[in-house]
Order: structure tokens, then sequence, then C-alpha cells
């Protein structure tokens, strides 16, 4: 063939001398032919998905990758047998929680059992980074993390969780 | 119907190619006149159509509108001068020359083609167009261009080809000259 | 009877055909380009993303059209449809299927490289009116590319013209003009042997490469060349502008196929003897667009498999490579030629 003056002289001087970049001087690549022939060949076993080549795309919507053990989505606030909520509004969460996204308003508790429980309890979620502090910090596992990550609001104010929200969560 | 097709399109592209050269000497900024002298090129081009030659018509567009005015076009980018960079002053003096030199060589080429013997000897051309008789059609066909070219004019043909070439190795010792070549052709300095 | 309406029917019904095939086309690419890169690509809207250029298209109708301060308010305006035209035009001397041809030129081949050449305005002029530093350098970048890779076309032409001559002589019975596209391709029916690839292999390569450099498709797109020029030439356009732009290329890209379709691989030719009347047509149409088709995907293929050139590299292949090797070919051909006539 009449390419050997394919690649430019400038690029032959930075070459290294001792010839370990031999790869890329050698008459496969100075003729880009054979080289362009392989890259296509190579692609086209991707459209073909030979050679164990497969589409990574997950449909999202309708097709779910499987939620890790240990994921940490939505909050959700637990109840007893008794199908009151767990928690005493001890504060702890709110105080151990680093982005200050945790509100609560004590209340006496009308049960026996315990002295306070919550009258208000809020999350605001736009503000939570879920590093799941406040379900390490709970006495009473009353809070955890939930494997929800996919919930969407059309204003902030909805991303403010109350009680209830949390309970029904 | 040939006739008056040839007519119109004759007018058509006889008035483009006017106003199109007219723009292209007033126009402070070099883009627009390139520009306009593409479509200059074009206009010329369907004139070369009306006498029956559309080799030279395509050749026409191909190499001056494709190739040469894209190049002129190049440089005019690549300096990329303001108006208000190039100080050049045209004086009324310059003016009037410039004037008396172009009225000068029109007159002239319309008295060379006037007294030519080829265009004396052709057929009617001052009342009517063009008819389609297969004489017409082969003159200015792509055969007829090549016997003239290369059987009858064939030493100024090849003649014109080394003055290309030597404008070639010329441009090329020019653009070499500030750098010293090695002997494996690799610049050195 | 269809010979009769033809002549009308034939322009409208390429143009369609083109206008139709570009937004498929946009499409393809980003599903071949997935595939290859082992995504799925837009398959949203409608069935199996059918409708995906519709949505591109209102998307780009509806965006705001801005002109930035500083423009060449005429140039600027101008670009788009310059960009867009040429390539438009150059397929009127192509033919798509036997007798179906909007206008068999005598220079027809001349002709459709002569309107491909000016398309190369669209982009400088865009480049330079946009008054953007990046938008200039791509626009001279296509200027000075154009320029080059169009002397290894026509040099590749020039075998093709050769060989059709040759066998133009010896076949007495063609009744072909040698220089108008639908004479190349006549010349080239009845076998596939025939097609002029078999017979300018090297011409064929010479010209595909150039027609990527003239489409300024990867890997040659440097004026575009969206890593260090952001957008290259196109960069200060919006809205319905940059979809001229856009559509400039799809169509030059369409073009540019069927060209190398006539000139190298037999044209509306299918392989085999057509039958006669309006079958014939029907196969010989359908046999064009499959070719078109099949070089449609191989300038997708190419685009999302090669990585850019660099512009020395780009300049040192079309002059020291290509051209050179173009003048081989020539002078092989006519060599070839003489010995066996």
């Amino acid at each position: 063939m009449t390419t050997s003056t394919a690649s430019p002289p400038e690029t032959q001087q930075t070459q290294a001398p001792t010839g370990e970049k031999k790869k890329s001087t050698g008459f496969k690549f100075k003729t880009y032919i054979p080289a362009v022939i392989t890259g296509l060949w190579n692609t086209f076993k991707h459209i073909l998905k030979l050679d164990g080549h497969k589409t990574f795309t997950l449909n999202y919507p309708e097709e779910k990758l499987p939620v890790k053990k240990g994921y940490r989505g939505e909050h959700r606030l637990k109840k007893d047998e008794l199908g009151r909520e767990k928690c005493v509004a001890c504060f702890m969460c709110q105080t151990v929680c680093p982005s200050v996204c945790i509100r609560i308003i004590a209340e006496e508790a009308p049960w026996e059992d315990r002295d306070k429980r919550p009258a208000v309890f809020e999350i605001d979620m736009l503000r939570c980074i879920y590093c799941g502090m406040c379900e390490e910090a709970c006495p009473c596992d009353a809070i955890e993390l939930t494997e929800t990550y996919n919930v969407v609001a059309t204003n902030r104010h909805a991303k403010v969780y109350d009680k209830d929200r949390l309970l029904s969560n | 119907m040939p006739e008056s097709i040839d007519a119109i399109v004759f007018y058509l592209s006889a008035i483009v190619a006017v106003v199109c050269s007219a723009v292209i000497v007033t126009r402070k900024n070099p883009v627009y006149s390139a520009v306009f002298m593409v479509l200059f090129f074009i206009a010329w081009a369907l004139n070369f159509l009306i006498l029956r030659a559309p080799f030279l018509a395509v050749i026409q567009v191909l190499v001056y509108g494709g190739a040469i005015m894209v190049l002129y076009l190049f440089v005019i980018m690549l300096l990329n001068l303001k108006p208000e960079e190039i100080k050049e002053e045209v004086t009324t003096q310059r003016k009037v020359l410039s004037a008396i030199a172009s009225v000068g060589l029109f007159i002239l080429l319309a008295w060379a083609i006037r007294t030519s013997p080829k265009v004396n000897d052709a057929p009617i051309l001052s009342n009517s167009f063009l008819p389609d008789t297969p004489a017409v059609t082969e003159a200015g066909s792509l055969e007829a261009i090549a016997m003239e070219l290369f059987e009858e004019h064939g030493l100024a043909f090849e003649l014109t080809s080394i003055l290309i070439l030597i404008a070639i190795i010329g441009a090329i010792y020019l653009t070499k000259k500030g750098k010293a070549l090695s002997h494996d052709g690799t610049h050195t300095g | 009877m269809p010979e009769f309406f033809l002549p009308l029917l034939t322009p409208i019904l390429v143009f369609g055909a083109i206008m139709s095939l570009v937004p498929m086309l946009v499409l393809g690419e980003r599903r071949i380009a997935a595939a290859i890169q082992d995504r799925v690509g837009p398959n949203r809207v409608g069935p199996n993303g059918l409708f995906q250029p519709l949505a591109d298209v209102v998307k780009l109708l509806f965006k705001e059209e801005i002109v930035p301060a500083g423009v060449d308010k005429w140039m600027y305006f101008l670009a788009p449809a310059l960009a867009f035209l040429p390539a438009a035009f150059a397929f009127t001397t192509i033919p798509v299927g036997r007798g179906v041809q909007i206008a068999d030129l005598n220079m027809g081949v001349l002709f459709a490289i002569t309107v491909t050449s000016l398309g190369v305005y669209g982009i400088s002029l865009g480049g330079w009116s946009s008054n953007n530093k990046f938008a200039l350098l791509g626009g001279l970048r296509s200027n000075a590319q154009v320029i080059s890779y169009e002397i290894c076309m026509g040099l590749a032409l020039i075998g093709v013209l050769m060989v059709s001559n040759f066998f133009y002589d010896v076949e007495a019975g063609q009744t072909a003009a040698v220089v108008s596209s639908g004479g190349i391709v006549e010349l080239q029916s009845g076998s596939i042997f025939n097609w002029n690839i078999f017979k300018q292999p090297l011409g064929f390569l010479i010209f595909y490469i150039a027609a990527f450099a003239e489409n300024n498709r990867l890997p040659f797109d440097l004026p575009e060349c969206e890593a260090e020029l952001v957008g290259g030439f196109h960069t200060e356009y919006s809205s319905m502008k940059f979809a001229m732009f856009f559509l400039g290329e799809y169509i030059a890209m369409v073009t540019m196929s069927a060209l190398t379709v006539t000139l190298y691989l037999g044209g509306w030719d299918p392989g085999f003897s057509l039958p006669e009347g309006f079958l014939g047509t029907l196969i010989s149409i359908g046999a064009f667009v499959v070719k078109v088709l099949i070089l449609l995907f191989i300038y997708i293929w190419v685009r999302w498999t090669l990585p850019r050139f660099r512009y020395d590299q780009l300049m040192g292949l079309g002059w020291k490579v290509l051209i050179p090797l173009a003048l081989f070919n020539i002078f092989i051909t006519a060599v070839v030629c003489l010995l066996m006539g």
C-alpha cells in the first residue's frame, strides 16, 4: 500500500524510541483500514448482541432494580400491637439529626405505660439526607427508614411529612 | 416555445448577473462580495446553458462556485477584517481612473467579440436565440469540448498544466522555506 | 400509463420520500447508537418510539428563537437555508428507479457533485455570521475540509467515467450518455458484477471516505466537533434555524448515499434482470431504496465506532493519502483499459 504517510511526521517524532508504543505505529494502524474494520466488527457485535453483549438499560417505570438490603428510603413511624405509635417524644432523633429536619412537639400521653407522645412529628423530606441516624438513636425502635424512594410531590409543603403520613408509610 | 423560454432565462440571469456584479464592487464587507460572486457565477452558468454548453455551465459552478470562491471565503473569514480596519481611502481620482479602465475594457471586449471571425460565422445571433439543431447541441457537448481541448489545443493544454505544476512546486517551496528540512523529512526547527 | 404522469409525479414523490426519510433516519441513528452502546434508545413516543421524530420536531418548533447580539443579520438568516437547499436540489439528477428520475441531465453526475459542493456555503457563512469564535473556527474548518476532499471525490469520479466510457464503447447496444447519471446506472445493470464497485474498488473506497468528509460526519465532523468547538458552526443557532442545519446534514447524507449507489453500486439495478412494465419499475425503486438504506446504516455505524480525526490528520489523510491514491487509481484504470481495449 502507498499509505505509509498516513500518520503525520509530528506524531512519529513524539513517539518513544524504545518501541513501547509500537502498537500504534504498526502497519495495521498506519493504513487505517484494518483497524477501522476491527472497530466496525466490534460495534457490529454490540448491535447484534453477539459475544455475550446485552442491553443494560432498565425500562424504569415498568422494570425496577431490586432494592438492596439496608437501603435508606423514606421514614416510617412504627406502631405497637395496640395500634399506638411507639414514639415517646424523647427528642433523641431531633437532637441527633444532622440536617435538622425533624420537628417534634410533645404532649402528655393518655396511656399508662409512657409519659409523653408526639402531638406533632414532622420530617422535612427536602432537608433530610437519609443518613439513618434517627433510626440508630431511637431508644424504643419507633422510627425506621423504609425502602420507598420514588415518591414525588408537586409542591414543597407536600414534602413536609406529618405524623399521619409517617405512620401510614 | 424554446426560444421564449431561452429569452426569459437570459433576461432573468442577465439582470441577476448585472445586479450581482454591482453589489460585488460596492459592498464594504468582502464576505458579501464573495457570496454575490457565487450567485453571479450561477447566473452566468445559466447563460452557458442557453448557449447549449452544459459542460461549461456545470464546470463554471463546480470550479468557481464550489472550489475557488470557497477558498476566497476561507481567506476572507480567516482575516475577518472589520470595515473600519480597512484603512484604504478611495479617492475620486482613482474612481475616475478605474471607471475609464473598465469602460475601456468593455469596449475592447465588445469589439473583439464583434470582429471575431468565429462569431461572425455563427448563425443568426442578433435577433433570435439558438435553434436546437444537432449541430448546435453537439458544439457545446462534452465530447466536442474534449476533442477541442486535447486534440486541437493539446500542446497549449499540456503547457498550461506544466505552468500550474510549477506554481504548485513554487507554493510548496515558499511555505517550506522558513523551516529547514532534515533528511528524513521531519521538521527540525 | 405510469410513464405518462411520471414526469409530474416523480419530483413530488422523490422530495416527499427524502423529507420523510430524514426523521426516520434521525430515529434510526439514535436507536442504532443505543444498540452499539448497549442501551435501548428512545422507545416511549408511539409504538417502539416510532413517533419520536415528531416529538423532536415539535420541541424544536416551540423552542425560543435566539438571535445573539452582533450577528450579521442577513447571512445569519440565509445560512440555514443555504445549508439545506443544495443537498435537496442535488437529488434531481439521481435515478431512483428504472425510468424514474426527475431530470436525466446530460451532465447529471457533475451536476450532482456541483450542487452538493455548494452546501459548504451554508456552514461557513453560518459560522462566520454568528459572531462567535467557535462558530467561525467551525466554518473555516468546513471550508478547508470540503475543498480538500472534493478533489479526492472528483478524482475518484474520473475513474468511474473512464470505466463507463470503456464499457460504453465495447457494448455497442448501450444507448446511454456516459456522464449522465442515468447512463452510468444503465451501464451497470444486468448483473451484480457489472457494478462499478467491482471495477473500481479503490475508487469506491476513496469516494466513500470523501463523502464522509463532505457531509461532516464522524470521523470527519471537525466543523461541529462538540469536544473542542462546543457546537461548531451552529453554536449560536437555536430553534427552527438549528433544525434547518440538522435537516440539511441528514439530507446531504441521503443525497451522498444515493450518489454513491448511483456511481458504484449499480443504482436501481437489483442484480438480476427486471421484469418489464410497472412491476419492474417498482422492484428497481425498492432495490435503490434498500441500497441507500444500507449505506446510511454504514454512515451511522461508522459514526458510533470511530473517534474523531485531529485536524492535521484530516488534512494529511486528504492530501497525502487519498489524492495520491486517487491519481494512482486513475493511472491503473487507464492502463487496464488500454490493455483490455
